[in-house]
């Protein structure tokens, strides 16, 4: 339909000048999918080479090419191989899917709801996980830890997040339509409520749990294990793959609902896939990190300043984009205060908030001159 | 193609309900272009909310080729139906190419023959130049006919299409507003039915077939240009002394604002 990566039909059928605006612009947009994708590798490659156990870029070389059956250096020891297999590959996993889902989740509450402002915790998806989190930390840890071993407050925050979305989405559907403006008022007040819970949660915590809350408001990939990826992956993949899907929904929605109604979109119905995809990927990712802030709320605006608001576009370099920013945020967390780490949403927003401004003032100078 | 019995519309629940549109009748036939016209507040975008189907009759029934009209089903309708609002802008910057070819998304392909139709719909309200700009730049007048552009490829290509545009011409220059009637009257001409809410009436009487005059949510007359538009009727209408005169070259009535004390 459009020229999204390639345009590839628009190619085909160009005849004269008229036609080049879109040829470039088709290129333009493949230039950015790629550039992102390299980004995106190159987190991956420095997230597997930085940490505290010193197996740096070149051992990393010498490992993957005596695992191919190349090079002279020694293969991979059983540390080493702890050490990337069971202790960084599944960080950058989960880095690299929770910054997907999150920006796309992100890209598609903005779209949906015309409204730049829109982060994906918004309609009360991030406070409810927060509150079933601290809930976890302050009370259920120390009664019920032993039963649920590590999984309980992945699991806390996962219930409250979802149940705190589909407790909004109920409250502003009326008559089998959810208006957009009571669905971010509702988001509003309930996010309000669940603070208050938290707040008084937290009145009631001791230093020891005060301390982990505030450790897990501010993200990490640290709890990330190939037994709980198996859990969240599939969730983060499943939400990512809808909202992937949906690209030419969005389109329509950003007209308004009634035209995307009279172009034959089901609204009412796609509405309510667009904010459980986004909950589920907002709620699998809190769960396991914790609130990672910023990037579905920056990495959309920036993605589409680069490609544009056709999501047929922008949704791919949206993922990229988000991923890679959470793989390199981590890889920079490990890095800075080591042997310690920075919490990982220090960084995101420390790196990323500057990033957007800097995107901000180029798109304006382009704009002016 | 669409016949209306006593159609009737409510805004609000119980104590504060008001009836927006009452025992409205009407019939769009294929090959008629329909001017609406009527004062601020008339209904005249109520009405056409409820013929594209987006708003539910409260009372009486929209029936389009036959079928009440909420049991077509919605990409059927999709791919008949165009309707563009007063609207509001998108929030995002597509590229106005990009937003024109939303308009062939109920017909499911992706071809090149969507390109060309979408690029001759620019061309026919005059705004191939901004295919692309950004949509969320625009000016008014340029959003209305990137709008009208949409509106037309949507039922680009489709046999006893309806067309429902709810001022179209508001903030296009007269040249721009001539051009958007025309590329309108082309549609027409070759089958589809098309009812526009406009308030340049003199525009409404050079290029309707018939002229729909509504008042306080109820039609006050129906008929071609000449029997529509006459000064008493107007004058109780908008409350105010227009005067009609004609046309010298068309024939057709010329309406003209009250004239200064």
């Amino acid at each position: 339909m459009n020229a999204a990566l390639g345009g590839r039909p628009l190619l085909r059928m160009r005849r004269g000048a008229a036609l080049s605006p879109w040829r470039r612009r088709g290129n333009r947009r493949l230039a950015v999918l790629l550039a992102s994708a390299t980004l995106l590798l190159v987190g991956v490659v420095l997230a597997l080479c930085v940490g505290p156990s010193g197996i740096g870029i070149g051992r990393l070389l010498e490992i993957a090419l005596a695992a191919v059956g190349l090079g002279d250096g020694p293969p991979a020891g059983d540390v080493e191989r702890g050490v990337l297999l069971h202790v960084r590959a599944p960080r950058i996993v989960l880095g690299a899917a929770v910054g997907a889902a999150l920006a796309l989740a992100g890209a598609a509450l903005q779209a949906l709801l015309r409204n730049p402002l829109v982060e994906p915790g918004l309609v009360g998806t991030t406070a409810g996980g927060t509150l079933g989190a601290v809930l976890w930390i302050v009370f259920g840890a120390g009664a019920v830890g032993g039963v649920l071993g590590g999984f309980g407050l992945a699991v806390a925050a996962f219930l409250g997040a979802l149940g705190a979305t589909v407790l909004v989405v109920a409250f502003a559907g009326s008559r089998g339509r959810v208006d957009n403006a009571v669905l971010i008022l509702v988001g509003v007040a309930l996010t309000a409520i669940f603070s208050a819970g938290t707040g008084f949660a937290l009145f009631l915590a001791d230093d020891q749990a005060l301390r982990d809350v505030t450790f897990w408001s501010l993200g990490s990939l640290s709890r990330a294990t190939w037994p709980a990826l198996a859990v969240v992956l599939p969730c983060l993949g499943a939400a990512s793959a809808v909202l992937i899907a949906r690209a030419q929904v969005l389109d329509a929605l950003l007209l308004g609902e009634a035209e995307a109604r009279a172009l034959g979109v089901r609204v009412d119905v796609e509405k309510r896939v667009l904010v459980a995809a986004s909950a589920l990927a907002v709620a699998a990712a809190v769960g396991l990190t914790g609130s990672i802030g910023f990037v579905g709320l920056i990495v959309p605006h920036g993605a589409r300043m680069l490609v544009g608001a056709a999501h047929r576009a922008l949704l791919p370099v949206a993922a990229l984009l988000g991923a890679a920013a959470l793989v390199l945020a981590d890889a920079g967390a490990r890095t800075f205060a080591a042997p310690a780490e920075l919490p990982i949403g220090i960084l995101t927003a420390a790196v990323g908030g500057p990033c957007f401004l800097v995107l901000l003032f180029a798109r304006r100078a382009r704009m002016a001159g | 193609m669409i016949r209306v019995r006593k159609l009737g519309y409510t805004r609000g629940r119980g104590v504060r309900a008001r009836a927006v549109l009452t025992d409205i009748n009407l019939t769009l036939l294929p090959g008629e272009l329909v001017a609406l016209v009527g004062p601020n507040g008339a209904g005249k975008s109520t009405l056409l909310a409820l013929l594209a189907g987006d708003l539910a009759p409260a009372t009486g029934e929209v029936r389009f080729d036959g079928t009440r009209l909420d049991l077509v089903p919605p990409c059927e309708l999709a791919r008949r139906r165009a309707w563009m609002r007063q609207g509001a802008g998108v929030p995002f910057a597509l590229s106005c190419l990009e937003l024109v070819l939303l308009g062939r998304r109920p017909h499911g392909t992706r071809a090149a023959s969507d390109l060309r139709a979408a690029r001759r719909a620019l061309a026919d309200v005059c705004a191939r130049e901004l295919e692309d700009r950004p949509a969320d730049q625009l000016s008014g007048g340029e959003r209305q006919r990137v709008d009208l552009a949409r509106a037309l490829v949507q039922i680009a290509g489709v046999e006893r299409a309806l067309l429902l545009l709810d001022e179209p011409t508001a903030s296009l220059d007269p040249a721009h507003g001539a051009k958007a009637l025309g590329a309108v009257r082309v549609r027409v001409d070759a089958g589809a039915a098309a009812c526009v809410a406009l308030h340049d009436l003199s525009l409404a009487a050079a290029w309707a077939d018939r002229i729909v005059l509504m008042a306080g949510g109820g039609i006050v007359a129906d008929g071609t240009p000449e029997e529509a538009l006459h000064e008493a009727q107007l004058g109780a209408v908008y409350g105010a002394a227009l005067r009609v005169v004609r046309d010298p070259v068309s024939g057709r009535p010329w309406v003209l604002p009250p004239a200064r004390p």
